[in-house]
């Protein structure tokens, strides 16, 4: 039974704002000129009210032709917790019961779809997102599962963290069966939880992200029967471009084999990012059919994740 | 008849001091401070003791000097003393912080040691005297270092520069006093306790690596990490200033690469160490740094510095002070040293390097001695 990635999709929020301009309003802590030297251009901001994860989500289902009723399962996913829900003292909690899943799975007409959300992996979790549709599939509980990635940054929240500014987007992906083209064949995510308070191991992440993501894009590889010297093309998240120059440098992979041409531009949209990057490769023509493809992102909490995809 | 010691306070102080003692008597300089010579002389004569308990520290004297002051701080009685009793004269004095400004470097260092030879001047019996300086005085060089080299070259920090410098003076005298040079690699610590009496930029690293604070580390992973004991250390030294002493002649005093761990050994089993001393720390998953190309380093360096990240920055700064040295891969040739002390056999890293760790574990990295230090 073959599994892939049948169609990707991805919306950034409409509002397109400049470095200088959220440097003006409080929102960097850098300056716009170094993060323009880390590969940060502008960000995108969602309009309040902008459903950034059903409009990914639908464009996917009308670009590709999908039939919601094909949908078996949705997985909704995030790296930023959903938002806070507060009921007023002394009232039943049913407020507390409101989930993201459920209202995408209406708002697109998924109606035979299995809804359940995915999440505290920071920006790993859309390849576990991944993961589990493919487990999904091979266990012949589905045909097509649907995978919805929505972050958005809580208005006012400074943009800035650990060396790379937030876009607010939201990501979909179809994982079906049989399909050839995109198969997931290897996964590595290094989860240590001792790194579970970001704040308080903010050095302690900075330190240990390159080796642990080091051994992770070398365990994914091996994984999936590979060497490093195998892999086509290396597709990023959008952290800064610099770090995934360093990280190349530690893994001794020339930057011609990663897609980093618009990597960071529009800023690190958390959980969207390796779908915008994947999507776009496939636009630029740089993924060779059969060819091996690694994928890798770092969640707070602390997650390193890993794929590698046969084109 | 009597060894003075410069700097007898310092890291390879006590050791050295202690098999002295078995030579001979020894009169330590000690600097004027706040505290009063003969209180600092007393700690000292403790370090002695801890050292080596067999040493006879009964043997053992003081004078009261700084040799950054004017005929180096020595009063008139105690220079008459000096001249009537003192043979040889073994020179520790240093300032080995690498961060040190290089004005602040050359003070520690080379005027220190210009200073110890004009006191050698002064001394009509001396038969000897011993400059301790360190290997890096081959700063940025490469492949085989020679123990009569002393080529101009550039330096990772201040203080090769400054111990360069000294060496250089100290050769030029070579001619009208009794000198040798011991160019002495890395104390890793005591093999016998473990203690590590002063912190050097490697205990820093491996203290960074223990915080999980330290991402990557320039370097060829067979690079040889030269280090040596304490104790061999002290007897090295005293054995070339007393029974092997050769005038002009310079000495690598080293264990050498086949009982020195390369820099991926030395960060490997360091981790494995920590975990297996420190539960908690096994329990963190912290993954060992990666050893990187030059280039690599330098654009992770560059990024720290630009993002303006505070802890991380300062990190960095403390460790560029000595992991570019690493990125300088050298064999340090030690032909005269095994000719001069044919049984003196010091002991592997290996054997040792757990006993210092567990002691700087349990000390929390020298914390807690320095806390109970009077």
């Amino acid at each position: 039974m073959t599994v892939g990635i049948r169609a990707l999709a991805y919306r950034f929020g409409s509002r397109t704002v400049g470095l200088e301009d959220l440097a003006e309003r409080g929102l960097l802590s850098s300056t716009p000129e170094t993060l323009r030297g880390f590969g940060f251009d502008r960000v995108h901001l969602a309009e309040p009210g902008e459903d950034l994860g059903r409009l990914a989500a639908s464009d996917l289902l009308r670009e590709h032709d999908v039939d919601p009723l094909e949908v078996d399962a949705l997985i909704v996913f995030g790296g930023l917790p959903p938002d806070p829900v507060t009921v007023p003292d002394g009232e039943e909690p049913t407020g507390l019961f409101r989930y993201p899943a459920g209202r995408l799975q209406h708002a697109l007409g998924l109606a035979r779809a299995t809804a359940f959300g995915m999440g505290q992996q920071g920006c790993a979790a859309v390849l576990s997102a991944l993961r589990v549709a493919r487990s999904l599939l091979l266990a012949g509980d589905a045909r097509n599962v649907l995978c919805v990635g929505i972050d958005v940054v809580p208005e006012g929240m400074r943009r800035e963290v650990v060396y790379n500014v937030l876009s607010d987007g939201a990501c979909a992906m179809l994982v079906s069966t049989p399909w050839e083209r995109l198969r997931p064949v290897a996964f590595a995510q290094i989860t240590k939880g001792y790194y579970w308070d970001t704040p308080a191991r903010r050095d302690e992440i900075v330190a240990a992200y390159f080796p642990t993501a080091r051994n992770a894009i070398r365990e994914v590889v091996a994984a999936a029967g590979l060497t490093l010297d195998d892999v086509a093309l290396v597709v990023p998240d959008n952290v800064s471009r610099r770090s995934w120059e360093i990280l190349l440098g530690l893994l001794g992979i020339p930057e011609e084999r990663a897609f980093l041409g618009g990597s960071a531009v529009r800023g690190h949209a958390i959980t969207a990012d390796l779908v915008v990057n994947l999507h776009d490769a496939i636009g630029a023509r740089r993924l060779p059919s059969e060819a091996p493809i690694a994928l890798f992102t770092f969640g707070f909490g602390a997650n390193w994740g890993a794929a590698v995809l046969r084109a | 008849m009597s060894i003075l010691v410069t700097g007898a306070t310092g890291s390879l102080g006590p050791s050295t001091t202690a098999r002295l003692l078995r030579r001979d008597s020894v009169v330590a300089l000690v600097r004027h401070g706040e505290e009063r010579a003969a209180s600092r002389f007393e700690v000292f004569r403790g370090d002695v003791a801890r050292a080596d308990p067999e040493a006879p520290v009964d043997r053992l004297g003081f004078v009261a000097g700084d040799l950054a002051a004017p005929d180096a701080g020595l009063g008139g009685d105690d220079r008459d003393a000096l001249a009537e009793r003192v043979t040889r004269v073994l020179h520790l004095a240093a300032a080995t912080r690498f961060s040190l400004s290089m004005e602040e470097a050359r003070a520690g260092n080379l005027q220190t040691t210009l200073a110890a030879l004009a006191l050698a001047e002064t001394l009509p019996r001396l038969e000897a005297m011993l400059v301790a300086s360190t290997l890096y005085v081959a700063g940025t060089r490469t492949g085989t270092i020679l123990e009569e080299d002393l080529v101009e070259t550039t330096f990772v920090n201040t203080y090769e520069r400054a111990k360069h410098e000294a060496e250089r003076e100290v050769r030029a005298r070579m001619r009208d006093l009794p000198l040798a040079v011991a160019r002495v690699a890395t104390i890793l610590g005591s093999s016998r306790t473990g203690e590590v009496r002063v912190p050097t930029a490697l205990h820093q690293a491996i203290r960074l690596a223990h915080r999980g604070l330290v991402p990557m580390i320039p370097g060829e992973p067979s690079q040889t990490i030269e280090v040596l004991d304490a104790e061999h250390a002290g007897e090295a030294m005293a054995a070339l200033l007393v029974d092997a002493f050769e005038p002009g002649a310079t000495y690598h005093v080293t264990a050498g690469p086949e009982r020195c761990f390369t820099l991926a050994e030395l960060f490997e089993v360091t981790l494995r160490l920590f975990a297996e001393l420190d539960p908690a720390w096994g329990r963190r998953g912290i993954e060992p740094p990666a050893l990187v190309p030059p280039e690599t380093y330098a654009l992770f360096e560059r990024t720290v510095r630009e993002a303006g990240d505070p802890a991380m920055t300062r990190i960095l700064r403390g460790l560029s002070t000595f992991l570019p040295q690493l990125i300088h891969p050298k064999r340090f040739d030690r032909s005269r040293l095994v000719g001069a002390l044919p049984s003196w056999d010091p002991p592997a890293t290996e054997d040792y390097y757990p006993l210092v760790l567990a002691s700087s574990i349990e000390s929390d990295w020298g914390r807690a001695r320095a806390e109970a230090s009077p």
